[in-house]
């Protein structure tokens, strides 16, 4: 006989809410890398223990599920063992926008040269305003430019 | 002589989980443990434990041995990856191979030490006493009801007809 609540059980997996599964998925690729680098480079948790300088039974939390893994956790692996655990991976999308931002940047740009050798009137200097170039202002510049 | 009923309690594609029922009992204790979590977990931490065990384990990845953690001979609790500081819950189970694994109840663990939480360590030490029967009855080639295979446990313990074991 199966489980008496095995239809209930499959109900909820279905319903596990999207940033439970990304966890779960990613609490376990950790723990596959980590096993893995162990493996192949014949380190023992104890070894780990000594180059991280933590106590032996915070390496085995570590590893064991007690352990929330932070960023800061994560590279003190990743120093240790000498190799990259995760990797930020970024979008298409968000390059693309990035990358029509900065085109956006550098016609202001060209068209500001266009104008102080008075090639023409094509832009109305007042309505330009000028930003340090940073990632972060990048979108408001780009929202006040108005090209006539 | 106490006895329990070893049989399967749900397949995934990777693992097969089985559960016992004692023989006082109607539930297993795998399902006994699932009532229990359903009342006293929150949704989301109820939600990541059967994400870790059924679909990360059960489907994905299958039993490999650093998912668990030993806490005594034979037997071992699922790591929780838990989501806040406080989510002490242990699913008591016994690892058999890559593709079987057999599922007791639990608790939760109020303390460092498992002797600090006496329902939970209670629980252990009858989970322990049922994995050495179980493993002394897999071990017996004389005995037909299973039969050791190191290639697959699971082709051996699939079959339909749960069985009983004393302890």
């Amino acid at each position: 006989m199966s489980s008496i609540f095995e239809k209930e059980i499959e109900y909820r997996l279905n319903n596990i809410s999207e940033d439970i599964k990304r966890y779960s998925e990613l609490y376990f690729d950790l723990l596959d890398a980590v096993h893995q680098e162990l493996k192949q480079q014949n380190i023992t948790q104890a070894d780990l223990a000594k180059s991280t300088g933590k106590y032996p039974s915070e390496i085995h939390k570590w590893f064991s599920g007690d352990h929330n893994f932070t960023l800061k956790s994560i590279i003190k692996l990743e120093l240790a063992l000498g190799c990259q655990l995760i990797t930020i991976a970024i979008k298409e999308k968000a390059k693309a926008s990035l990358e029509q931002t900065i085109s956006k940047q550098e016609k202001v740009k060209s068209l500001n040269v266009e104008k102080s050798l008075n090639v023409g009137s094509v832009i109305d200097s007042n309505e330009v305003k000028i930003f340090p170039i940073n990632f972060i202002n990048m979108k408001s510049v780009s929202d006040n430019i108005k090209i006539a | 002589m106490n006895s329990f009923v070893l049989e399967k309690w749900i397949v995934r594609r990777k693992v097969t989980f089985f559960s016992v029922t004692l023989s006082e009992d109607e539930l297993s204790l795998a399902d006994q443990f699932y009532r229990f979590c359903e009342s006293n977990l929150v949704s989301q931490d109820f939600g990541l434990l059967l994400k870790n065990l059924l679909v990360e384990v059960g489907d994905s990845r299958g039993a490999n041995a650093h998912y668990f953690r030993e806490e005594y001979d034979l037997i071992s609790a699922l790591p929780n990856s838990k989501l806040k500081s406080n989510f002490p819950v242990r699913w008591i189970c016994m690892r058999l191979d890559y593709d079987s694994i057999v599922l007791f109840d639990g608790g939760l663990k109020l303390s460092k030490k498992n002797s600090g939480s006496p329902d939970l360590d209670s629980k252990y030490q009858r989970a322990i006493k049922m994995a050495k029967a179980i493993e002394a009855i897999m071990l017996d080639k004389d005995d037909n009801r299973i039969e050791w295979n190191t290639l697959s446990i699971v082709q051996t313990l699939s079959i339909n007809v749960p069985i009983k074991i004393n302890y």
